[in-house]
């Protein structure tokens, strides 16, 4: 048999040549960076700060330029000039919203996984919960033991409902645990949400058959193959659904881990019963300010202060110590 | 309380139906065609709103028609009545700053009080063991209290887990209703919501009128009393569609109207008629502006008054009243501070209306003028515009008559002009309708019973409100709570500069701060208070465990004193909010 002739395939040039661009991605990352001591909700809570200032309401330039213009500093007629060039823009810029959108999930996904490896880390019961599962190989020997409990939760996706809450129960040790009315509300909402990542992520912005399925037929049925148009209010409502899923997770979570240090759930933690057996505190503060301590500093907001709120270990502490004693 | 004339009606001067006692509110009845209408409507079937300024008698309505459907409850005829008051609303506004599912509590919390509301009523008609019945199989009175209770005093973490949380739903609520309609063998359910305006916390008003709308069955009749002007239900909420517009508020130009303030005077003042001229007595009819109970504090000021001359009771009796409209007017203020610049516009604007009306009143010999037009397209220069008049209406500053076209329709000149009529009270004191110099009753009422000139004086918003004041009509929003920058919008969460997350503004919080001496308690308590309890604000007295022993540890609080301090500090955060 003849040697086959070797034909290239056919190549008409109907894009752009490419230009070469070399990049290693292990350049792509912060060697300095040391892991500050904030709790998980702070971290997230600064995320969502610096994700707000990446958008301006269009607005807010009018007013400035307004400002200038009443102290003189520009002219009428510069001011109207600007004015009529920013009057076409009528909202921010719809990519950059979507970009943000993928920021506030992000940063979510980052506190879960923050906090509940911090926790299987050192709170007992959270650490049995998890004694039996698996990790790779490969983490097992390279990383450290702090952050070897985030490995476990390596493939684990945050962008339901059901999978956080079955990961909580699951890994924190909380199966008899009912999550209550506030929780459950604010998941269903960032759920909600995710959807529209999954939009953004996936095709770029577009409502997809599945995804409006998921948010509703009746209501969404209109919309499929339509892109996603979020205003900068559309954004903010979004951004405080965000940080409520936190802050709720947050406070229940502080509030469960701690109780479960005293009492068992009954009727599926609507009521508390006294532990048997023995319980970790000896309350007397300067005994129990270093256990206490590593769970307080990983709930407790600083945040919280500049908005009026008064939250220290001692009165965190005392108020624990009221509540073991009022059980019977 | 002052002497009375007969000596035997002391109740005549209860000018808060919530006071009146239901024995009594039968001799209230005031037999007219403008009331029996209202209590047609409220009796029937259909969904209803009960619109009028404070004053006007909507809970008064309420109250008369529940009483009638409890004791005529034998009569096939009569409906299951559900009497539910939601004027604490705002004590689940600060929950909007605080909790994320606020809604859903707020959801419950409105069931719950309709609930309540189902089994005061079945006790009311003393069907025990119906009432038995429905709490073994359904939630219980005590569990509606605890949530209702827990709701406005703010015990947020207990309510996520509470059972009347879990278990109220429209269609939960819908079953017991239609359930206890078979029962007592009734077609019909009207529940009768009062207080339902929730003019601060607007979030709180649409999701209320969802659940109103939700609610409304074939058997099931909703009535809700609101403030007029009022015209955002919601997106999903139509006037005139999911519920008809009641005016509770009788226009003075009304044909009925005399009729309606007659009969108030014949039923329960009738005493009045020998202390009062009654050429003062027909002004002021006109001068309470279809509102009974200023007309009734108005006979009590001439006849309180220690003045001796008619004249002198008659000034002084109108400016008083002035004085309450102003000073309730303004503190809405206080109440939404971020509407301040635009409050006070509206009341520059208002006063303009009345320069206006007085001067053209002058110019007329043989009519009235007390409408005024104002031309529909200068208002949508400004957004706040709509804002202004809606709260100048709700106070009861303004009546709104609708609207009337001018101009020649062909030339595309014609324009729509939204007509008014400004409390009458502020034109009488402006001599609008006095020619002479003197005091000269007869003149003024001649004036007041002219028919009205045929076309309304017509202005715009830029000829009543000059430019600065123009620029005033904007929101006033507390800035940033961390970097002080100004607030774009009054929806906007989190600061454009620095980004981090806004304090909502909450009118129930701006009141929890007030300090004590706004209380009608006296200098030394309150000195006491302060020193031997740290009670410094409104807020140090509500957080208390159990008010009533812990304010008696103070030297000189008896049992009577502590209960007083408590009334007071009732009756300030309702006035403060309602």
């Amino acid at each position: 048999m003849a040697k086959p002739k070797n034909i290239t395939a056919y190549s008409f040039q109907v894009n752009e040549f490419s230009i070469t661009s070399p990049f290693k991605t292990e350049n792509f990352f912060d060697i300095t960076h040391s892991e500050i001591s904030n709790s998980p909700i702070d971290k997230f809570l600064t995320k969502v700060t610096e994700l707000n200032r990446l958008i301006l309401d269009p607005r807010d330039v009018l007013s400035l330029i307004s400002s200038l213009e009443q102290q003189a500093l520009i002219s009428v007629e510069i001011k109207e000039k600007i004015k009529g060039t920013i009057n076409n823009v009528s909202t921010v810029n719809p990519v950059m919203i979507n970009l943000v959108l993928l920021g506030f999930i992000s940063a979510i996904e980052s506190y879960l996984r923050e906090i509940i490896s911090k926790l299987i880390h050192f709170d007992e019961k959270s650490m049995q919960a998890c004694e039996h599962k698996e990790i790779l190989y490969g983490a097992a020997i390279h990383a450290d033991v702090e952050v070897l409990p985030e490995t476990l939760l390596e493939s684990t996706s945050f962008t339901k409902k059901d999978t956080i809450k079955d990961v909580i129960k699951d890994y924190l040790g909380l199966k008899g645990i009912k999550f209550p009315d506030n929780v459950n509300r604010v998941l269903t909402d960032f759920e909600k949400i995710c959807h529209l990542r999954h939009c953004i992520v996936h095709r770029f912005g577009k409502l997809g058959a599945s995804n409006a399925l998921h948010l509703g037929l009746g209501n969404h049925k209109k919309y499929i193959d339509k892109p996603i148009r979020l205003d900068y209010n559309a954004l903010q409502l979004i951004g405080v659904a965000c940080t409520n899923t936190v802050k709720e997770l947050n406070h229940f979570l502080w509030s469960v881990i701690m109780m479960r240090q005293l009492a068992d759930p009954i009727q599926s933690g609507d009521s508390w019963k006294k532990l048997d057996t023995e319980i970790p505190w000896k309350w007397n503060f300067n005994s129990d300010r270093k256990r206490f301590k590593k769970y307080f500093d990983i709930f407790a907001s600083q945040n919280a202060q500049s908005k009026g709120l008064v939250i220290t270990m001692k009165s965190a502490y005392d108020e624990y110590k009221m509540k073991y004693k009022s059980l019977s | 309380m002052q002497d009375i004339l007969d000596g035997n009606n002391e109740k005549e001067f209860e000018e808060r139906s919530d006071n009146i006692k239901d024995d009594d509110l039968e001799i209230w009845n005031i037999e007219n065609g403008h009331f029996q209408s209202i209590q047609r409507k409220l009796m029937g079937a259909g969904a209803k709103l009960l619109a009028g300024p404070r004053g006007t008698g909507k809970t008064h309505q309420m109250r008369l028609t529940y009483s009638t459907c409890v004791n005529d409850f034998e009569q096939s005829s009569k409906p299951v009545a559900i009497f539910a008051t939601f004027g604490r609303y705002y004590y689940l506004e600060p929950m909007l700053g605080k909790a994320s599912n606020a809604f859903s509590i707020f959801h419950a919390w409105v069931l719950a009080k309709i609930l309540k509301g189902c089994y005061e009523y079945l006790a009311a008609i003393n069907k025990s063991d119906l009432l038995t019945e429905i709490q073994n199989e359904y939630v219980t009175a005590e569990e509606l209290d605890d949530f209702i209770a827990g709701a406005e005093l703010a015990r947020y973490s207990e309510l996520n887990t509470h059972t009347v949380l879990r278990k109220t739903s429209i269609s939960y609520v819908t079953r017991i209703l239609e359930f206890v309609a078979m029962r007592l063998d009734k077609t019909r359910v009207v529940l009768l919501l009062d207080d339902a305006a929730l003019t601060f916390t607007p979030d709180y008003l649409v999701e209320f009128f969802d659940i109103y709308r939700s609610l409304k069955s074939k058997i099931i009749s909703p009535k809700a009393s609101v403030y007029p002007g009022t015209t955002e239900y919601g997106p999903r909420f139509h006037v005139g569609q999911d519920a008809e517009l009641v005016n509770c508020w009788l226009s003075i130009n009304d044909s009925a109207y005399g009729e309606f303030m007659d009969s108030l005077i014949d039923k329960r003042f009738n005493q009045y008629k020998v202390t009062i001229p009654n050429t003062i007595l027909e002004i002021y009819k006109y001068a309470s502006f279809g509102i009974p109970r200023a007309f009734i504090s108005l006979l009590r000021r001439y006849k309180d008054s220690t003045e001796s001359s008619s004249q002198a009771k008659f000034n002084k009796s109108i400016e008083a009243h002035i004085q309450y409209i102003d000073s309730e007017y303004h503190s809405l203020e206080q109440k939404i501070p971020q509407f301040k610049l635009i409050i006070e516009t509206g009341y520059l604007f208002f006063r303009k209306i009345i320069t206006d009306l007085v001067a053209d009143n002058k110019e007329q010999a043989n009519h009235k003028s007390i409408v005024i037009g104002i031309d529909d397209r200068s208002l949508s220069v400004n957004r706040m515009s709509e804002r202004m008049l809606r709260f100048l209406t709700e106070a009861g500053l303004l009546y709104s008559i609708g609207i009337v076209k001018h101009g020649n329709v062909e030339d595309g000149d014609s324009r729509n002009y939204r007509r008014y009529i400004p409390h009458i009270i502020f034109l009488i004191k402006e001599r609008a309708f006095s020619t002479s110099r003197g005091f000269n009753p007869q003149e003024i009422l001649d004036k007041l019973n002219q028919r009205e000139k045929k076309h309304p004086l017509r202005r715009t918003l830029q000829t009543l409100l000059s430019n600065n004041e123009l620029t005033n009509l904007r929101l006033d929003l507390p800035p940033c709570q961390s970097c002080r920058s100004i607030r774009l919008t009054e929806e906007q969460k989190f600061c454009h500069v620095c980004g981090t997350q806004l304090v909502k503004p909450s009118a129930f919080e701006a009141c929890m701060v007030l300090p004590i001496n706004v209380l009608s308690i006296s200098p030394k308590i309150q000195q006491r208070l302060k020193k031997e309890l740290s009670i410094h604000y409104l807020k140090d007295i509500i957080a208390l465990q159990h008010p009533k022993s812990e304010l008696q540890s103070v030297k000189y609080i008896g049992t009577k004193r502590s209960e007083q301090i408590i009334d007071s500090v009732r009756t300030t955060v309702d006035e403060f909010l309602s």
